[in-house]
């Protein structure tokens, strides 16, 4: 493979993404070639070192956002001919469409995990804070001469701050577990768009 | 090494390689050898995600008739220097714990 070719298929592989991120990864990798060569390595060393198209594509893919790779999936992988542009102006292609969708099922599953974790932090907080309130409301009161009922007031605001206590710790743990759901997510989302096969060293 | 951790490593190896001067690709990775092995599929990625990060800068630099690009460690990038190093302070405090030598009888 000459250099001209290897950079070829890179750009090739990364085809749908927006052009100046193609652009810049095709510079990248061609500095990279040309350093070796200067260096002393021939060009098909140097394309070697360098590594395969496929995990340089499968790399720069996996860093993309959804957004990006849905659309780069979703884009026609040709050249548009005039008519077709003409067409896309007056009628927006099925594709515009599946890309818009796909995303909002994304974004949607996203904001449920969000929605959950707000939720599960709201129910903890309201325990706690309503406790800790009621408790000091409840002793103002039986000051101000509410009796036995400003002390059932400060006994059920103790057991609300008491289950929430015990909440704590539970509640902590579900938030980080659906806060790591959102990154599993997400790649398993990527993985899914690109077509990865098998799962290689993430860095 | 753990995945995330050696990806976090990475970050801060590249960092530290254009700390002193600016430097491009080919060096990093030569400069960093000793300590980590990365390939430049590897870090392509890294640098761009340092770039939108605002750790680092890049510049192009006409060199022998093409352009190379440099990468310039930003205010924000040192900063993350600094922070790691503090941090890890406190881990090579730990390690020493856990590497101490046993003294009790065994």
């Amino acid at each position: 493979m000459t250099k001209s070719e290897y950079l070829e298929s890179i750009k090739a592989k990364l085809n749908g993404l927006p052009e100046k991120d193609i652009q810049s990864a095709v510079e990248y990798y061609e500095e990279a070639i040309d350093d070796r060569i200067e260096d002393g390595l021939t060009e098909e060393q140097a394309i070697e070192e360098v590594g395969t198209p496929e995990e340089i594509a499968e790399k720069i893919l996996m860093e993309s956002s959804i957004p990006k790779l849905i659309t780069a999936k979703a884009k026609p992988k040709r050249a548009l001919k005039g008519w077709e542009i003409a067409l896309i102006i007056i009628s927006s292609p099925i594709w515009i469409w599946l890309a818009i969708i796909m995303m909002i099922l994304f974004f949607v599953v996203i904001i449920v995990i969000f929605a959950l974790i707000v939720s599960l932090g709201s129910v903890l907080a309201s325990f706690l804070i309503g406790g800790l309130a009621g408790i000091g409301a409840g002793i103002v009161h039986l000051f101000s001469g509410y009796g036995v009922n400003a002390i059932a007031e400060i006994g059920v605001s103790a057991v609300l701050a008491g289950l929430g206590m015990f909440m704590i710790i539970p509640v902590k743990e579900a938030i980080m577990g659906l806060w790591k759901l959102i990154f599993k997510f997400i790649k398993w989302v990527k993985k899914k768009i690109i077509g990865k096969k098998k799962d290689s060293e993430v860095a | 090494m753990d995945t995330q951790l050696k990806r976090g490593l990475l970050d801060i190896c590249v960092l530290a390689a254009i700390k002193t001067e600016d430097s491009y690709g080919y060096k990093i990775i030569k400069d960093i050898k000793p300590y980590m092995t990365i390939s430049e599929s590897t870090l392509y990625p890294i640098l761009r995600r340092l770039e939108e990060a605002g750790h680092l800068t890049v510049q192009s630099v006409e060199h022998n008739g093409r352009l190379r690009k440099y990468y310039h460690l930003t205010d924000a990038g040192r900063k993350k220097l600094e922070d790691f190093a503090e941090e890890w302070k406190e881990v090579m405090g730990i390690y020493e714990y856990v590497t101490r030598e046993g003294n009790d009888n065994d």
